[in-house]
């Protein structure tokens, strides 16, 4: 369980995060959206632990997240960004294991968590011997995952993951994802801007606004039972082909 | 880490101490063809005394050979008087030679008597003009203001040279330049100058036909010629300054300027006219031998390459992870860069005439000056490298649970790789360039033959040391480029 109490981050007097109060259940699928600079990226790069929060606390599995623990605990933590973060140095192999050597896996074992990851993400082996540049961007937000997923992590939290990809990847990958996701169980957050995406993934869906949550609810909910105008408008504000006339 | 740094420095040390206690005598000689001639007559002198003596030739000004003197890198050189007292012992009331003398032994340092020629400064002109203008004396200069004055840098400096002068004679020309003293002839000839600074043993006086000037005045001092050496010479080699004594009041005037001439004129080598002096007055055949061009290139290769890699080599070793350290913490980034920014702004002469109360002449002090020239643009290159790596990249990386060291070796020195090797290569490059500037201070290299050339105006010679120190830095660039496919990571070099 993440649990975050009382969170606010600013910049320079600047506030991002306004005293964001979140339980963030195990093995459930979490999904951060809202409009552009409401804070729903600084929120998860502070679970991530990359960003300190000016005030409030985090806990991870009810242990306060400290400067001397975070090392520890992103063993626990796989982390997916827009266009994957790739090291370009490295080939998509060397990516996926590098964490696993750092922490002295056995060959045999990081060959065989390898196997099980490109079985798991419908990876081409023979890909996984390219550098990121040769790849395509599906590939290389499919190594990405594998990477995060590497050291079998509970959190898996995603960034944008399918932001730069073009509509036709974009939706063989929601699908795949999905099937992954359900298939391990994970506690995933993820952030997107695309309330389609959003209600296709969540369980809960998490609509921030200017560094507050406005409403944290199921799909089902937040769509029938908006609790206000903003909620509604942000609902509303989705246009499909039948709009076409 | 700190093991490597005290290994570096014992390295350094070491390479320092070599030589310098050994039994070997060591004579020096300003970077001007007469005091060349009296470094190779002592040497040869000496030689045919079985004296285990070397000729540190050409190693620049004044000021470097006296250090050297003092520091114990040479036991002794040809002086004037006159560059003495005004120039070494300023300041002191010296009344007449034994004055001198005890001045002298202040410093550990003795002097011969003279050699018995006197080559005072001298201004002088080109004929023709002097003659059109009706110009014989100094005092007459103050008349022409549109003249143009060339000084070497060193008389332009001199408490004896340009300033008193201008004083004494009241002379305010428009145009005052300094130059080099074999180049003012050319512009005396060419006529973009119009007065120089002589010495009045110089062969050109002769040979351009020019005027000396009368110092009406009696501004000029004596300056007759003598040996400074180390007082502890007199245990180290008692033969040498029996040989010294002999060499007194031999050298006359006239004598002087043929040999003078014999060099720069007649394009015979200064061993052979230092023999040929010594067969005459002394009756000692002596047989020297000219080193041919091809061993001279590899000797000087060979010194060149050494200031060079291992210059270079301390550089990488020590500007590398001040550049990780400057990027890691912005506020001592911000003082290295300054500091390493400072260093380079040094002209390169200057830098190495610093190094020589520290290190003497020789190898070491160049090193040390090219290490700190090199600094710069690995520290820059680095640093920028470094930071050029987008957040994302960095942020991924912390996130898999890296230590930060791991981070630095695994993923930000390999992205930063390349900026690191052109850091690299502009300093390896630079670095092969101002090296000739070593010769300056007898460190030889390819700086060796252009030194020689532009003395003796050869540009044969010139171009023996100008070059290879090209074709050096040609190939120097080449072996970067190729060793950028080793280092640098193969998903770095992928066409995307």
């Amino acid at each position: 369980m993440i649990k975050l109490e009382n969170i606010s981050k600013h910049y320079n007097g600047t506030g991002v995060l306004n005293n964001i109060t979140l339980e963030i259940e195990s093995e459930s699928t979490s999904i951060l959206i809202g409009p552009s600079g409401c804070g729903k990226s600084t929120l998860i790069r502070i679970i991530a632990g990359l960003i300190k929060p000016s005030n409030g606390k985090t806990e991870i599995n009810s242990v306060p997240v400290t400067k001397k623990n975070i090392n520890g605990i992103r063993k626990n933590i796989g982390y997916v960004i827009q266009e994957g973060g790739l090291f370009p140095h490295l080939s998509g192999y060397d990516n996926i294991v590098l964490a696993a050597k750092y922490y002295k896996w056995k060959q045999n074992e990081i060959d065989a968590r390898v196997k099980q990851l490109s079985e798991l993400t419908g990876l081409d082996n023979v890909l996984l011997d390219k550098y990121p540049t040769q790849l395509s961007g599906g590939q290389r937000q499919r190594i990405s995952l594998m990477r995060a997923l590497m050291l079998d992590p509970q959190i898996l939290l995603l960034d944008e993951p399918l932001g730069a990809l073009d509509p036709l990847i974009r939706f063989d990958l929601q699908k795949d994802l999905k099937e992954i996701f359900n298939k391990l169980g994970k506690t995933v957050v993820m952030v997107t801007h695309d309330l389609a995406e959003a209600v296709y993934f969540g369980d809960k869906i998490i609509l921030m606004a200017e560094g507050s949550i406005v409403q944290n609810d199921s799909p089902k909910n937040l769509i029938e039972n908006p609790k206000n105008d903003f909620v509604k408008k942000f609902v509303n504000a989705q246009r499909t082909y039948l709009d076409f006339k | 880490m700190k093991i490597l740094w005290i290994y570096i420095l014992i390295c350094l040390t070491a390479a320092g101490c070599t030589e310098k206690y050994s039994s070997q005598i060591n004579v020096g000689s300003k970077k001007f063809t007469e005091s060349v001639i009296l470094g190779e007559i002592i040497t040869q002198f000496a030689k045919s005394a079985n004296v285990n003596i070397e000729h540190k030739k050409e190693l620049g000004g004044t000021r470097i050979l006296w250090s050297a003197l003092l520091k114990g890198d040479i036991d002794l050189y040809p002086e004037y008087t006159g560059t003495i007292i005004q120039e070494l012992l300023n300041g002191e009331s010296i009344k007449d030679f034994n004055s001198l003398k005890n001045s002298l032994k202040k410093y550990s340092v003795e002097i011969s008597n003279p050699l018995g020629f006197n080559n005072t400064y001298a201004i002088g002109m080109n004929t023709k003009l002097a003659d059109e203008l009706g110009i014989k004396n100094i005092s007459d200069l103050a008349e022409y203001k549109g003249l143009k004055f060339g000084f070497t840098n060193e008389f332009m400096n001199r408490n004896d040279g340009w300033p008193g002068l201008q004083k004494k004679y009241n002379l305010l020309p428009d145009n005052v330049a300094g130059i080099d003293h074999d180049l003012a002839y050319r512009g005396l000839e060419n006529g973009s100058i119009d007065v120089v600074d002589l010495y009045s043993t110089d062969a050109e006086i002769k040979y351009y036909n020019l005027k000396v000037l009368k110092d009406d005045l009696n501004y000029f001092p004596l300056y007759n010629a003598v040996i400074l050496y180390r007082s502890d010479l007199k245990q180290k080699s008692p033969n040498t300054i029996s040989l010294i004594r002999r060499l007194e009041d031999r050298i006359n005037e006239e004598e002087m300027i043929n040999m003078n001439s014999d060099v720069k004129v007649n394009g015979k080598p200064e061993f052979q006219t230092a023999s040929e002096f010594l067969s005459k007055e002394f009756n000692i055949e002596l047989h020297v031998q000219q080193v041919s061009i091809l061993n001279e290139l590899l000797k000087n290769t060979k010194d060149h390459l050494t200031l060079v890699l291992i210059s270079l080599f301390g550089a990488i070793l020590f500007a590398v992870p001040l550049g990780v350290i400057a990027f890691k913490n912005k506020k001592t980034g911000n003082i290295i860069l300054s500091v390493v920014g400072i260093i380079q702004t040094i002209p390169s002469l200057a830098i190495l005439v610093f190094m020589i109360p520290f290190f003497g002449i020789g190898a070491e002090p160049a090193i040390v000056a090219l290490f700190l020239y090199s600094l710069l643009p690995i520290v820059r290159n680095t640093y920028s490298g470094l930071n050029e790596i987008p957040v994302q990249i960095r942020e991924s990386a912390v996130v898999l649970g890296l230590s930060g060291k791991e981070i630095l070796r695994k993923i930000e020195l390999p992205l930063a790789s390349r900026s690191i090797l052109a850091g690299i290569k502009t300093s390896a490059v630079i670095n092969v360039g101002t090296a000739t500037l070593g010769a300056l201070i007898g460190a030889g290299g390819f700086g060796q033959p252009i030194l020689t050339g532009i003395r003796l105006d050869s540009i044969s010679l010139i171009l023996q040391g100008a070059v290879p120190a090209a074709l050096l830095a040609i190939i120097v660039q080449y072996l970067f480029d190729l060793s950028e496919k080793i280092i640098v990571p193969k998903g770095l070099r992928i066409d995307k």
